[in-house]
């Protein structure tokens, strides 16, 4: 038993450093700032009380539970799009990060109870990340918090211990476990999934795939490829991303929703939602490292070119 | 921190892992349950299990837990989209121009109909919806082209896909046969 909890304890309980959440924040805000952009034209026609699916029409059982359907009739629709997009900038430069954040997740569960019937899986992803996010400290690490922090301590050390890591594993469990569950499903309940088809009738299909040449896929082996590779590729992250396979394993996982989101369209922002929720699996001193390298190439290039812009007579 | 705190938050912990895997249970396993909490266990115990699931899915819809992530688990057989056509005092249809069923430009199609594939897939999942859908077209189109709209009947248009990818290569095509249209709303009376 104990050790049981030993291992649990080190598992949900360890520190660690926070410096990737900072770029989870930015990352997911941004996300957030695009899913807006793309509502934006629809944006009466969906959630306006007489719109597509409106509260007005009470053919449905209408969900209390958003903040958009409480205030019905007290704060309009268009002010809930603005409310959006301050809270979501807010959040993305991480001011006050905490009270946005859960700011940012009454927004977008308001959103998905105002209209169940409009839901897409990119904002059911978003909820959930920001659901965690909620218990993490996104606000250590690239933010206006961060820097706000920083100069009152004038250059003493941050005294605060270093996070515990339990939220963050909870969402990276919540992440695998979209797999762990939806691969079983896959396989038992349609059999192109096990004969190999399955990645020829979605590269077929008009509504969902942008991939113009479906010939392509004719042949059994290329649509084998395509439908044994997600198996592969899903069967084996919510295992080997707890080895040390991780990285690889993070890199794989994104390339295969970027390759999605190319393919097949109508899921290209649920694709980049998943890509964008995979930096929770990256190390903070990995993530360190890569902003560091990146700032170098970055700074090396800048100089270059002052050189080469130079008058000859210097 | 301290272990009480610890305590507190594995007991959040186990919590959301209960609620997942209640979640994404598949349908004998939930039988199983059923049939323990009826048959196998005292009368007042069994009382407080069923209510369980009613506590785990009430939390799991607040908190936005309540998911199940089945992405593409069953593959379309068929392109399909559903059709809203207006009706005149004379009978006549008139196509509407919803959408999915008058000409789009590329930012049109890319970005503004980002989500009415998925509202088609949940108009055929939950048929009771498309009252609300055909209330609103009464109210956004009273008339279109000069033309006053009396009612809207919605189509669904489908065109089967071949069985498998041996049939698209010895065929050349990946359709088995011509477009079918059948009408969803108001929906088509039984004969008794």
């Amino acid at each position: 038993m104990k050790k049981l909890w030993r291992a649990w304890d080190s598992f949900f309980f360890s520190r660690f450093d926070p410096y990737s959440l900072g770029l989870l924040r930015i990352f997911t805000g941004v996300l957030w700032l695009v899913l807006l952009g793309f509502y934006t034209p629809n944006w009466g026609r969906f959630f306006a009380a007489d719109g597509i699916a409106g509260i007005v029409d009470m053919t449905r059982y209408h969900d209390p539970w958003s903040l958009m359907t409480y205030f019905e009739g007290t704060i309009s629709i268009d002010t809930w799009w603005w409310i959006g997009l301050v809270v979501g900038l807010l959040y993305v430069i991480g001011f006050c990060t905490r009270t946005m954040t859960i700011g940012l997740w009454l927004v977008v569960s308001s959103l998905v109870h105002r209209q169940i019937i409009l839901v897409g899986a990119e904002d059911l992803v978003l909820r959930m990340v920001l659901f965690w996010c909620m218990f993490m400290p996104l606000g250590r690490e690239w933010s206006v918090d961060a820097w706000l922090r920083r100069r009152r301590l004038k250059g003493r050390p941050d005294p605060r211990p270093l996070p515990m890591i339990w939220a963050t594993r909870m969402l990276q469990l919540n992440i695998a476990c979209f797999y762990l569950f939806s691969l079983p499903m896959k396989l038992t309940t349609d059999p192109a999934w096990l004969n190999g088809d399955a990645f020829f009738f979605s590269v077929i299909n008009d509504t969902w795939a942008r991939w113009p040449w479906p010939w392509m896929f004719y042949p059994k082996w290329m649509s084998m490829l395509g439908t044994y590779g997600a198996i592969a590729v899903e069967a084996s992250f919510p295992i080997l991303v707890w080895t040390r396979w991780r990285l690889p394993m993070v890199i794989a996982m994104v390339f295969f929703h970027v390759m999605l989101a190319l393919m097949l369209e109508n899921v290209t922002l649920f694709s980049m939602s998943m890509a964008v929720t995979y930096w929770v699996f990256i190390p903070g001193e990995t993530s360190r490292a890569w902003v560091r390298a990146l700032f170098r190439v970055l700074s090396t290039s800048r100089t270059s070119n002052r050189v080469k812009c130079l008058p000859a007579s210097h | 921190m301290a272990t009480v705190g610890k305590i507190a938050i594995s007991i959040f912990i186990l919590m959301h892992l209960v609620v997942w895997g209640w979640r994404h249970s598949p349908a004998w396993s939930d039988r199983i349950y059923w049939n323990r909490v009826d048959h196998s266990l005292p009368a007042t115990t069994a009382e407080e299990l069923k209510r369980l699931p009613f506590y785990l899915n009430w939390y799991a819809h607040k908190v936005g837990m309540d998911n199940r992530w089945e992405m593409y688990s069953s593959v379309w057989r068929s392109d399909w989209t559903i059709i809203a056509i207006g009706i005149d005092a004379d009978g006549q249809r008139v196509l509407l121009p919803e959408p999915l069923q008058s000409p789009r430009t590329w930012f049109q199609h890319q970005i503004v109909d980002f989500r009415e594939a998925k509202y088609q897939i949940h108009l055929t999942r939950w048929p009771s919806e498309q009252q609300g859908y055909v209330n609103y077209l009464l109210r956004r189109y009273p008339s279109h082209n000069g033309v006053a709209i009396k009612s809207i009947i919605l189509e669904l248009r489908w065109r089967p896909y071949v069985e498998s990818t041996y049939e698209a290569q010895r065929t050349g095509s990946h359709f088995a046969g011509p477009e079918y249209t059948a009408q969803i709303y108001p929906p088509p009376e039984v004969p008794k």
